[in-house]
């Protein structure tokens, strides 16, 4: 890693992750402020996913209070965390790694950094590890958000371990995504380009998994899915436990597309 | 052995030549003039030598160092300025040096102010509001700031009116003084005549020729211009390599042997006025590129 070039990263970037985790954590408040109004409307509320399609309702996750009574962490997963959440922080992730190294190229301004006295390997290092810290705020702003709201409101909460064991699959989920965005944006010399690729492949995950659960058929289908490793949020916050394949999983991905990035922007030719 | 070494260098981009075969050395504390049109390989081989494309075939080594597998610690006693410089237009000019002054540990020691009083710099403005010419002038102080080992310049004085270009040439001859390499790419031909100690003459990505400036000059053609008092018959200019014709002036370029002959011939005529001059390195130039 380099010095200036993580200050300067980060420098440019407080503030839009700032902003995403203050909007993250109000809106993770708000989310749990409409928690009891929805538990007091009871079957009522639970009639509206009873009439979605099912693949909608496992979509979005959290669906176990059809059958189990509607809880806390069912809620925060159906309404926020299995799908919403993801939108918002992949947002930021694609945002942030299409600057990172395309754009930079796009730009011209990469000429300026590698005729400084730093490796390749640095400059991206330097780039992913603001990402990570990014992707941390970010989570530790919403769960800081959902747990606060609720020792506030006096809501009762699974035990604490569940929110720390979640936080930690999160963080890893989404940094699966940060390091195969990076990976793209080594690839590319647009930013559009380098936006475009890891949209693709989340939307692409997410279809999968929808179509994995439409059909018994095509369940196998699930291992191909990031969103399949996510598991669901609500099992872990209330179990605190999760199948080691899915962070193993994780984990691989992570190896697996840094090691790719690092070795094609090092190889590849930057005609700038 | 030369501050850089080029051997053999082969980069194509796809079916595109960049260079061929280029070979070159530059001697330590010289200013190297770096010669050639648009799409000649210029900036091809200053890619190569920067590490930001890596060569077919072929090698460069920069103080001795392979160009790729050392580039880190290469960079760090170089300083470049590319053709069109890229910077951040978000960064106001101080707060780009200063971040880019963290990047080497030694000190800065020409010092910043000096530097933008004679490039008549004010840093302290956004770069995006900043003029192509204020941005050449950042580019050129980020990169002379740390008093490079060796000082790579793309077309450094594009966008520099001729005052700034004076104080600029002030830079140069103080940074050769104290030992510092300059590799000067341009296709302004009078300032790498006045600027450079030797050149190196770039066509279609291969070296045509590199040479002492005064040596080049010097070996080549003499250039004749006379004015006679009555035009003579074509017939009497036969075998005389005539540059131009423009009413009773003539230009003829000699060769230094011919000299005397060419003035004995010419002495048959009334001439009216006569002026003997070396030919420029554009005309040398230009004659490699005709």
């Amino acid at each position: 890693m380099n010095g200036p070039i993580f200050w300067q990263t980060l420098k440019s970037y407080w503030l839009t992750i700032l902003l995403y985790c203050g909007g993250l954590f109000l809106y993770s408040m708000f989310l749990t402020f409409i928690f009891p109004i929805a538990r007091d409307l009871g079957t009522n509320y639970t009639e509206i996913f009873n009439k979605m399609p099912e693949q909608i309702r496992n979509a979005m996750g959290g669906t176990n209070f059809l059958t189990g009574g509607l809880t806390f962490e069912s809620f925060m997963s159906m309404e926020h965390l299995r799908l919403f959440w993801v939108i918002i922080v992949t947002a930021f992730i694609i945002g942030f790694t299409s600057r990172a190294i395309a754009g930079e190229v796009e730009q011209g301004t990469i000429a300026l950094l590698l005729s400084q006295p730093v490796t390749r390997t640095q400059i991206f290092f330097s780039k992913l590890v603001v990402g990570i810290i990014g992707v941390i705020a970010l989570t530790v702003a919403t769960i800081g958000g959902i747990l606060w709201q609720a020792y506030r409101l006096d809501i009762t909460v699974s035990p604490i371990e569940g929110y720390f064991l979640f936080t930690f699959v999160a963080i890893l989920f989404f940094t699966s995504i940060l390091t195969l965005a990076m990976m793209f944006s080594t690839m590319v010399v647009e930013r559009g380009r380098a936006t475009l690729l890891p949209l693709l492949f989340v939307i692409t995950s997410f279809v999968i998994d929808m179509f994995a659960k439409l059909n018994a058929d095509w369940e196998d289908l699930k291992w191909l899915s990031i969103f399949q490793y996510y598991s669901s949020p609500d099992e872990i916050l209330t179990t605190a436990s999760i199948d080691n394949l899915n962070l193993w999983v994780f984990a691989g991905i992570i190896v697996v597309t840094t090691t790719v990035g690092l070795v094609v922007f090092n190889r590849r030719d930057i005609s700038v | 052995m030369g501050v850089i070494e080029a051997n053999n260098l082969t980069k194509y981009y796809g079916r595109v030549r960049g260079v061929e075969n280029l070979s070159f050395s530059v001697n330590e504390g010289e200013i190297f003039g770096f010669l050639g049109p648009n799409g000649a390989g210029k900036t091809t081989a200053i890619r190569l030598m920067l590490d930001f494309i890596r060569p077919q075939r072929g090698d460069i080594r920069v103080f001795g160092l392979d160009a790729h597998r050392n580039s880190s610690a290469i960079h760090r006693y170089i300083g470049y300025v590319s053709s069109e410089p890229f910077l951040y237009p978000f960064m106001k000019g101080l707060a780009l040096i200063s971040w880019l002054k963290t990047f080497r540990r030694q000190n800065c020691d020409l010092p910043l102010g000096r530097l933008c009083e004679i490039l008549q710099f004010n840093p302290n403005h956004f770069i995006k509001n900043y003029s192509s010419g204020n941005r050449k002038k950042l580019a050129l102080i980020q990169a002379m700031m740390h008093r490079p080992r060796l000082l790579i310049l793309d077309e450094p004085t594009n966008g520099l009116d001729p005052i700034i270009k004076q104080g600029f040439y002030a830079i140069l001859r103080s940074l050769k003084r104290s030992g510092t390499t300059i590799f000067f790419s341009s296709h302004d031909l009078t300032e790498v005549q006045k600027v450079c100690d030797r050149v190196a003459i770039i066509k279609d990505g291969r070296i045509v020729a590199v040479e002492e400036v005064a040596s080049l000059i010097h070996k080549n053609n003499l250039l004749v211009e006379v004015t006679f008092n009555q035009m003579p018959d074509e017939m009497m200019l036969a075998g005389l390599k005539v540059v131009e014709k423009n009413g009773q002036t003539v230009k003829l370029q000699v060769g230094r042997g011919e000299i005397n002959a060419v003035l004995t011939r010419l002495n048959q005529y009334q001439i009216t006025d006569i002026t003997i001059s070396e030919s420029t390195l554009e005309d040398i130039f230009l004659t490699w590129y005709q």
